[in-house]
């Protein structure tokens, strides 16, 4: 039987004004009815240009499909023109895309009933009142109440896991054979990205309709597909069925990735590798492997031998690994050897009686602006009511989903805003009211790293000078030779040549510009640093570098972290005790180990519920439960306990009054009156 | 994604020997600007008509076949001859040495007038955005309300009250442009405040000052440094327009616009005396302009290095 | 909407209030008696005190504005010096002509520039894209007065085809009055025209590489509808904002056209006041002109509520 999707030997090249970049280098694959397949590979391994050449969407010039075929129910679409009728059937009438971002995927001045409509029109040939009809049919399908009034409503007006169930009404709407997903679920706060996938899951077993899911998320592959390509530098390196290829890994670079991502499911002691070095220039790239120059069981005879071709993996049927060597997980390391466990400290009581950070009753709230004369018409609370404190030494994570709060947290302790209400004790002192120059003591024993490591470094600053700067505003009373002595010592700690200190920061990679902000941070010398999403920027190879030196650090230094994050296996990975956060509150905070394994908070449940595990086995024995609905706006806050309008055990008690955080279990608080 | 393989391409060429470290970097930044700059045709050209505009402003006493104010009477509205290239005007004055000192002209009230106007603009949009609240709110509006009169009305109004005359000119032109630098000095930097780069600075102890000083000014600057570039010519434009209205330059000044609206009169019998000057003017203004659409691109990371 | 348009309105109030303070001080500011200066130096002490009186310039500043001001709202914008009569009517007469020419020559503007700019844009990199892009910016730097110079030694001096000057009232003789509108109308609208090309084609450009443009694609729709029915509404946004600005610059060139052809319209009178010293001709028709361009930038604000609908939800 012919498969509904085959493509053969695809090539895909850029022209730049070095030469050419071939994005998409000889890449073959096929999907068949109702079978969900997954890409995996880090940014600018080529997976999603793979797909938009499949569907002829590369924007022409630069981009070029120089080779292949693409046989889609046995045509050879490359012989279509990009912007001709056929292709035009197939592309939205055949094959239904739903792209990343769907804050800007949709049209902002279109209504969205128009959007879904004008290509229900276009294919399925409806009149007026049918394809509005087939609209409010979709609208529901895919999980939107009242979906009648909503079409009349524009992009803006919806969350952004809305918009994502509307992309997929309309890349459904003329009953696709294929439905490709490129990385559709990554902007999405974890919940959200369950529901989704949930649902499109559902949708693809319903209709026979095939799915590829292009993602850089391991987890998700484990839970969803059925089987796997693994790309890296526009070349197809591993593939197999998903069982195949979690149980017996055969290229190196499938290996690294699982070796660099945390898992739920992880011994605490378990150490993070990552993949060193950077993806190889793609630009006239040379005939030879191109994870060569990463590859940790790499030998000698690799540098001379042609790129490698698919070869399949001996003993197992359908598992295609492209390496000259024969590679397993046990495969001794060529280059230096790592460990893969770490030590992990013993928290005692005696640390808890210093805490380094107490916050009492923190109450950050912002007023909302509106009516003709721009009065204060209400308030955002942002933060309401959290208490904790962080002991010296440890890493303290705060969880919870985008608009929880916890920045805000991290930017109320910092004294970025100024506290509604509430107390901030740091190192014994209130600097809850204290003015800039008051603060100027505590602050240079505090630092942050931030999300966005392009963002947080002065363009038209030097990178020494970034990381002379903290000195010199302290007044540090070094001289010119000792603070350039120190900068030198800072990049060695960071692990970054200090040759590369009058480089600006475009003239980094993005894991060199975070080393940087890290060295910035470490300037003088502070005990208590906000990693704020520090890692969620990076490529998961670059994470594990980026955790690994934290880890480091704090173990040299005895650095105290508070670490925001979103990522719930990082959090556990990295965290001594955990909070977690939702609607402004801290709903449960308890050490890792209570808190992923004993979760009493029914959201703190439903959080880890939505993580998927790298791991088919664990996730073939999963029950998934997917909690319902989305997080309320924050104008809107429910009364009572704000998760009340979520909770599956929700009771009349639960709407009526919000729960105080109480400790139910030594060191365990939750705040829910029936855990 | 592309972008990020670049650097990292740059990052190692970069990598070269420890002494010329430093030296090759910003070599290696300017190499990269250059390229971004003159990357389209046009620009080669529109930057060689610059550069040929400043040596005719400062040569013009060298190079000029005549004297601009001599009058020959007996030679009036002559055309080309070998002795006067282009002719003579009105007066028997050479046409020739009249544009080549025009250029001075030109070339002052777009420099003079660019420096008030972005002088006193920035420092505006600086403080307006820095101090912020009813300084703000009392700066921008007294921008608005300049900006809603036309550059060339409120030039003329402000040359009928100062009076005409080359200083007075570049004055007024200069007045009427503050507000353009105001605004926009004044957006990027509430655009730059809210950057994490200032934050972290904030962190490392800077204080608001500081912070102002070293962060969000400069890189407030280069939008400005376009603007600059294309007023320059907007200046060079108005100029001629005031001069044509006869509210400009004094005669006997040689002034591009006054020319044309001198050559008008003989239109019939002599086009080149109008012609040639226009067209003086529009190269001028638009080497500039097409130089800082150039600018514009050369500066704007989202293009640099693809 | 309606609470975004009354406060535009506010904002719009304030800066014309601004604006006639402003003019105010400005225009006393001027060295010399307007009064002396009009009537020349052969003029008597008597005549000077009778015409000082006469237009109240023997007032305190302060009470002179308040006169003005108030004279403003109540729709009495005082008398010229120079044209002896009240400047109300004098101008109500004038903006009927200039209108005549801004009015066509802004529609063609319009029409055209986004036409041309789409063009270069669905033609990115291309020939036609060069060939319109060259154009637009010589369009943006070239003397308006002087393009008008050219068309009159070509087209009515050597080719005879259109008159070289004038104003005829489409009412008293049709065809000469197109004629004579013809020349002004286009080289008004050159200039922006060109801005119009050059901002839709940069709109266009930046708006296909947004993500909807993307999906617009992947549903399969034809490329016209891509670009229309998707693309273009999109770049409208920012082409709005330039018609509101563009109408300053439409404003001031009818200044130039006006004195180039003799045309009786509302420039040459700011002209003719400015060159006797007429100061309150001056002073009124800097602040209409003022009130001209806020009505029509708020009339851009509303418009663009109407096309981005992200802006209506705001209020």
């Amino acid at each position: 039987m012919s498969h509904l999707l085959e493509v053969k030997n695809l090539q895909t090249e850029f022209k730049q004004s070095k030469g050419i970049l071939k994005a998409v280098n000889g890449v073959s694959y096929h999907v068949d009815e109702g079978e969900i397949i997954a890409f995996v590979g880090e940014s600018g391994s080529g997976k999603s240009v793979t797909q938009y050449s499949s569907l002829q969407l590369i924007p022409t010039p630069p981009g070029e499909i120089t080779g292949g075929e693409i046989l889609f129910e046995g045509h050879d679409l490359l012989k279509y023109k990009p912007t001709g009728e056929e292709m035009r059937k197939v592309r939205g009438g055949k094959i239904g895309v739903v792209f990343q971002e769907p804050m800007t995927s949709l049209n902002p001045v279109l209504t969205i009933g128009r959007q879904l409509e004008e290509s229900i029109r276009l294919h399925l040939k409806l009149d007026h009142a049918a394809s509005h009809a087939r609209a409010v049919e979709l609208l529901g399908k895919v999980g939107i109440s009242d979906p009648e009034s909503r079409l009349k409503e524009y992009p803006h007006e919806f969350s952004g896991g809305m918009r994502q169930r509307i992309m997929i009404a309309i890349a459904l709407s003329c009953e696709p054979k294929l439905l490709i997903a490129d990385e559709a679920t990554t902007a999405l706060d974890v919940t959200t990205q369950a529901q989704i996938l949930e649902l499109m899951k559902n949708i693809v077993k319903e209709t026979k309709t095939a799915l590829i899911l292009v993602t850089h998320n391991l987890s998700i592959v484990a839970r969803y597909a059925d089987r796997v390509y693994v790309m890296y530098a526009g070349e197809i390196v591993e593939n197999g069925t998903t069982e195949e290829i979690f149980k017996s890994p055969s290229h190196p670079y499938t290996i690294g990735l699982m070796n660099a991502v945390p898992s739920l499911t992880d011994p605490k002691d378990r150490k993070l590798v990552p993949i060193e070095g950077f993806v190889t220039n793609l630009v006239n790239r040379k005939d030879q492997c191109a994870f060569l120059n990463r590859c940790p069981y790499a030998e000698e005879s690799c540098g001379t031998l042609p790129d490698p071709l698919l070869k399949p993996v001996e003993g197992e049927d359908n598992h295609f690994a492209a390496c000259h060597r024969k590679i397993t997980k046990e495969a001794k390391r060529t280059k230096a050897a790592v460990d893969s466990t770490r030590e992990v400290k013993a928290f005692t009581e005696e640390a808890k009686k210093d805490p380094i950070l107490k916050v009492e009753h923190l109450k950050m709230y912002f007023p909302v602006y509106g009516g003709m004369l721009h009065k204060e018409v209400g308030q955002i609370k942002a933060v309401d009511d959290v208490s904790f404190e962080v002991y010296r030494g440890e890493t303290f994570g705060l969880v919870g989903e985008s608009g929880c709060g916890k920045s805000t947290v991290a930017r109320t302790v910092l004294r970025l805003n100024h506290a509604t209400d509430g107390k901030i004790i740091f190192d014994g002192n209130d600097i809850t009211h204290l003015n800039d120059t008051e603060l100027l003591p505590s602050r240079r024993n505090m630092s942050m790293i931030f999300q966005d490591p392009f963002g947080s470094l002065d363009p038209r600053q030097r990178a020494g000078d970034i990381v002379m700067e903290p000195m010199k505003n302290f007044k540090l009373k070094m001289t010119r030779e000792e603070m350039d002595h120190r900068v030198e010592e800072l990049f060695r700690v960071v692990g970054l040549d200090p040759a590369y200190r009058d480089r600006v920061p475009h003239e980094f990679s993005g894991g060199q510009r975070q080393r940087l902000v890290i060295a910035r941070s470490l300037s003088t010398d502070p005990s208590f640093i906000v990693c704020d999403e520090a890692i969620s920027a990076l490529d998961v190879s670059i994470q594990a570098q980026v955790i690994n030196l934290l880890e480091e650090l704090q173990q040299q230094l005895g650095l105290t972290y508070l670490f925001i994050a979103h990522d719930l296996s990082v959090v556990r990975h990295i965290s001594d005790r955990v909070g977690v956060m939702y609607m402004g509150r801290l709903v449960e905070l308890a050490d890792w180990k209570s808190l992923y394994d004993h979760p009493m908070h029914p959201y703190t449940q439903a959080l880890l519920d939505s993580v998927p595990v790298p791991d088919p086995d664990v996730e073939a024995g999963r029950e998934t439960k997917i909690i319902k609905g989305e997080v309320p706006s924050m104008m809107h806050r429910p009364s009572g306990c704000a998760f009340s309008s979520r909770c599956p055990h929700a009771t009349e008690a639960c709407r009526r009054e919000a729960p105080p955080l109480v400790e139910k279990e030594p060191g365990h608080r939750v705040a829910c009156i029936l855990a | 994604m592309l972008n990020t393989k670049s650097n990292v391409e740059a990052a190692q060429a970069l990598s070269s020997s420890n002494q010329s470290r430093a030296q090759s970097a910003r070599k290696e930044r300017s190499r990269q600007f250059r390229k971004a700059f003159f990357a389209r045709k046009p620009v080669v050209f529109a930057f060689g008509i610059v550069v040929v505009m400043v040596l005719l402003a400062l040569l013009a006493p060298v190079i000029s076949p005549c004297s601009p104010y001599e009058q020959d009477l007996n030679n009036i509205l002559a055309g080309p001859s070998p002795a006067h290239l282009l002719g003579t005007d009105g007066l028997g004055r050479d046409t020739l040495s009249r544009i080549f000192y025009g250029t001075q002209v030109s070339l002052s009230v777009g420099l003079v007038s660019t420096a008030i106007a972005g002088a006193i603009g920035i420092a505006l949009g600086l403080i307006a955005g820095y101090v912020g609240g009813w300084v703000d709110s009392l700066i921008m509006r007294v921008m608005d309300a300049m900006m809603s009169i036309p550059l060339v009305i409120m030039a003329l109004f402000l040359g009928s009250v100062l009076g005409k005359g080359l200083g007075n000119v570049m004055l007024s032109i200069g007045i009427v442009m503050i507000p353009g630098y105001a605004r926009l000095t004044r957006g990027q930097v509430m655009g730059v405040k809210q950057l994490d780069f200032v934050t972290a600075a904030k962190i490392g102890g800077a204080t608001k000052f500081t912070n102002t000083v070293k962060h969000i000014f400069p890189n407030s600057l280069s939008p400005n440094i376009v603007l600059a570039t294309m007023n320059f010519g907007s200046a060079i434009l108005i100029e001629a327009s005031l001069s044509f209205l006869g509210m400009g330059i004094n005669p006997p000044t040689a002034s591009w616009g006054a020319m044309v609206s001198d050559g008008y009169k003989f239109l019939n019998r002599d086009p080149v005396l109008a012609i040639v000057p226009g067209i003086f003017i529009m190269l001028t203004v638009w080497a500039f302009n097409i130089v800082g659409d150039a600018l514009r691109d050369a500066l704007d990371p989202r293009l640099r290095g693809a | 909407m309606v609470r975004l348009i009354l406060r535009r309105i506010g904002q719009s109030v304030v800066v014309l209030f601004l604006v006639t303070l402003m003019v105010f001080l400005v225009m006393h500011a001027m060295p010399g008696d307007p009064v002396s200066l009009y009537l020349g130096p052969t003029a008597t002490p008597d005549q000077i005190q009778l015409y000082t009186k006469e237009f109240g310039f023997d007032q305190p500043v302060l009470v002179q504005y308040g006169k003005w001001i108030t004279g403003l709202f109540h729709g009495n914008m005082g008398r010229s010096i120079a044209f002896q009569e009240d400047v109300g009517p004098l101008l109500a007469q004038r903006v009927g002509v200039t209108l005549s020419v801004t009015l066509p020559a802004f529609i063609i503007a319009v029409i055209l520039g986004i036409i041309l700019g789409v063009i270069a844009a669905v033609n990115h990199g291309k020939a036609a894209d060069s060939v319109i892009t060259s154009l637009a910016n010589i369009g943006i730097s070239v003397p308006i007065f002087w393009v008008g110079i050219l068309l009159v030694y070509w087209l009515s001096l050597k080719m005879h085809w259109l008159p070289v000057q004038g104003y005829t009232p489409l009412s008293t003789d049709f065809e000469l009055g197109i004629k004579k509108l013809i020349m002004p109308v286009f080289v008004l609208a050159l200039g922006p025209m060109a801005s119009f090309t050059r901002q839709t084609r940069s709109a266009m450009l930046e708006v296909t590489q947004q993500d909807y443009i993307r999906t617009a694609r992947s549903k399969g729709l034809k490329e016209n509808t891509v670009i229309r029915g998707h693309a273009l509404r999109n770049a409208l946004i920012p082409i709005i904002t330039l018609m509101g600005m563009s109408i300053g610059g439409l404003i001031g060139g009818t200044v130039l056209i006006e004195q180039l052809y003799v045309i009786p319209g509302v420039g040459s009178m700011m002209m003719t006041a400015i060159m006797n010293k007429d100061y309150m001709v001056v002073q009124d028709t800097v602040f209409f002109i003022a009130a001209v361009v806020a009505v029509c930038n708020l009339i851009v604000d509303i418009t663009y509520g109407f096309v981005d609908p992200r802006i209506r939800a705001e209020n």
